[in-house]
């Protein structure tokens, strides 16, 4: 059966990163080092006030979408901006593989753009024939030479430790490479120096675009963003749809909150506004870049429209909801996760790619709710974890055996209750009478290997509780 | 820690490992940038064309050493120099932040030499990073077309979550706080 096989090869990805250590290590530390740094981060600031701001005019870009997109063409387009509206990923490959070719483009840079992930970016260009695509962000060129996909949306490489990554530098530098950090950073930035300065077409994402300027908003660490905008002739932004704030002001509780949750910064290095194409450096004389900024749907409308799904419109991508999340604690992004990892990935994946490829994270949602409370954007993420798990189990289905007992028998309550009164008794070889069932048999043995299971109650506490209420 | 003004931006910038050195006037500002040069053994020093850098005298204070000075708009030659030096037009001390509006040679000086000095009059720090946008979209009359917020060096924490400075940006940033109005 196909659904047994999907789930089987799932299961087998949990255990495999259950049982990585270096992942649990790094996840583990992580999971410590977030919540403490977080709170040091937000000292003095009203948090729920803050919040509440960004929910409240996320919400109001949502609600006026169009206006504003179309009030940011126009801003930006009046800058000399070339503004392009893509309805699918497919649209903004194309346009891109397309200004690549139209231009003769031989090298392109690009800094972090979760978005260009989530469309297949890279790999289109590459069908395309288009030559040299280098990641700059550190953590994703190494997974670009990895060949593997981003494990968290802000620090894509965190499930390797520097003994992995060493080896990935040596492959890829063609000499031997140490396992020290200062030593690796200092070797990508020599690696990546000329690729910067040679470079045809920059490629970035967006934190924001404010419609009323026209202007795109990059929040970065590492100086590639600001490379990557600067020094090319042509750059090209991609957008997501629910990156659009109405003003200038909107984008202020946004910068304040992000860096804070994401990564426990006041701020981070560099926050950089770009509104209309730039002169850069050409052959020592100064000339006029081209700017493109790609609108982007891909899926983003049907979310925004969906009476439930639309709070997801107020998500600032900072990732807080990975960083508390115990499920991302113990597998990481690449088992709990799909392009987009998490709690918001769950849904982000079910609008934005297809909606199958949210079955397998969307289950290992344990509904805490620890997402909600760290949220910036206010977003109810387990409840709507929980919507994308009832509209999958009723297109999928469930299964046979676990619809029958759900339906048959669980919300059948005397049957239930005579079940578990027989139970109590039938129990006793395997309990031996003690309050834990340490080991079952035979082909149950698994579910006892790393657990033990509670076992029946003698008296169910509703009879016990009645017993003593009288007194 | 109930800091403000330039305090809090002072304790904000080195914070995240930005040298924020206080001069009195222009002239110590360029008596630092020399001193600066002459420590890192400087193979140059890049400098963008304001006229509030030139009132420092450091073009005049280099010329004694062997340490070129260049301004010439050449990404390659940038990229070989170690010290750059640009202005800043304001500063924000709730993030230890500089403002920077630069034209391209700025920009780039900004973005590609290892160690940076940049210089900021100690009256343009804001509170606030709505303060000190206001103030820059007076000054610029509207958006300057391509600015930023530069908080201390380049940094990266993807290998390990370890941190470690200097990436694809500056590696060390010399924040020069000019009291005063000369």
């Amino acid at each position: 059966m196909e659904n047994q096989q999907f789930n089987e090869m799932f299961k087998s990805r949990v255990q495999k990163a259950l049982s990585d250590q270096v992942l649990r290590g790094a996840l583990g530390r992580f999971a410590d080092a977030y919540l403490p740094a977080r709170a040091k981060a937000y000292e003095g600031i009203d948090f729920e006030e803050l919040r509440g701001t960004i929910a409240c005019r996320k919400a109001y870009a949502g609600e006026h979408l169009d206006e504003l997109i179309d009030t940011f063409t126009q801003s930006a387009t009046k800058m000399g901006a070339k503004v392009f509206y893509a309805n699918t990923g497919e649209d903004a490959n194309r346009y891109i593989a397309q200004l690549a070719k139209e231009k003769g483009v031989k090298r392109i840079i690009k800094s972090k753009s979760m978005a260009s992930e989530e469309i297949h970016l890279n790999k289109h260009l590459l069908q395309e024939g288009i030559p040299v695509v280098k990641e700059t962000d550190l953590g994703e060129w190494i997974l670009q030479v990895a060949g593997q996909t981003p494990s968290h949306m802000v620090m894509p490489a965190i499930h390797l430790n520097k003994e992995q990554c060493a080896a990935f530098f040596t492959k890829e530098l063609g000499r031997n490479i140490d396992p020290d950090i200062p030593l690796m950073v200092q070797e990508a930035r020599q690696e990546l120096r000329e690729h910067f300065l040679q470079a045809d077409m920059g490629i970035s994402g967006a934190n924001m675009a404010v419609a009323e300027t026209g202007s795109i908003a990059l929040v970065t660490n590492e100086g590639n963003g600001r490379l990557v905008s600067s020094l090319p002739k042509i750059h090209v932004a991609l957008v997501g749809l629910e990156k659009i704030i109405e003003k200038l002001s909107d984008a202020y509780p946004i910068i304040k909150a992000l860096p804070k949750s994401a990564t426990a910064q006041i701020i981070t290095s560099y926050v950089t506004f770009v509104t209309g194409p730039t002169p850069t450096e050409v052959n020592g004389q100064i000339e006029d870049k081209e700017l493109h900024i790609i609108l982007m749907d891909n899926g983003r409308r049907q979310m925004l429209t969906d009476p439930i799904f639309k709070d997801a419109w107020q998500c600032i991508r900072c990732a807080s909801c990975l960083n508390v999340c115990p499920s991302y604690q113990m597998v990481g992004g690449q088992v709990f996760g799909h392009i987009y990892a998490g709690g918001i990935g769950v849904i982000l994946t079910y609008f934005f790619n297809e909606m199958l490829n949210a079955k397998n994270p969307q289950a290992l949602c344990l509904g805490c709710g620890r997402c909600d409370e760290v949220c910036p954007g206010k977003i109810p993420i387990s409840k709507l974890i929980l919507e994308v798990r009832r509209r999958l189990a009723q297109r999928e289905g469930i299964g046979f055996l676990p619809k029958a007992i759900l339906h048959g028998v669980v919300s059948n309550r005397k049957l239930m209750h005579g079940l578990l009164r027989i139970g109590a008794v039938a129990q006793l070889p395997v309990t031996f009478g003690k309050p834990l069932i340490r080991h079952l048999p035979f082909f149950f043995s698994d579910i006892t290997k790393n657990m033990s299971l509670p076992a029946v109650a003698p008296t169910p506490l509703r009879d016990w509780a009645k017993e003593h209420e009288k007194h | 820690m109930n800091l403000q003004g330039y305090e809090l931006f002072q304790a904000r910038a080195e914070a995240v490992s930005a040298v924020v050195l206080p001069v009195a006037s222009l002239a110590a500002a360029g008596q630092e940038v020399l001193r600066i040069a002459k420590e890192l053994n400087a193979n140059g020093v890049y400098a963008d064309t304001q006229d509030i850098l030139e009132k420092t005298g450091f073009r005049q204070l280099l010329a004694d050493t062997q340490i070129p000075v260049l301004d010439q708009l050449d990404r390659q030659a940038l990229a070989k120099t170690d010290l750059g030096f640009t202005f800043a037009p304001g500063g924000i001390a709730e993030t230890g932040s500089l403002v920077s509006t630069d034209s391209i040679l700025g920009r780039m000086i900004s973005m590609l030499v290892p160690y940076h000095i940049a210089l900021v009059r100690k009256n343009t720090i804001r509170e606030t990073v709505p303060d000190a946008m206001e103030a820059m979209m007076k000054e610029n009359n509207g958006l300057p077309s391509y600015f930023s917020f530069i908080t201390g060096p380049s940094r990266t924490s993807d290998i390990e979550r370890v941190l470690s400075i200097g990436v694809h940006g500056p590696s060390k940033l010399f924040i020069l706080v000019v009291e005063g109005d000369h």
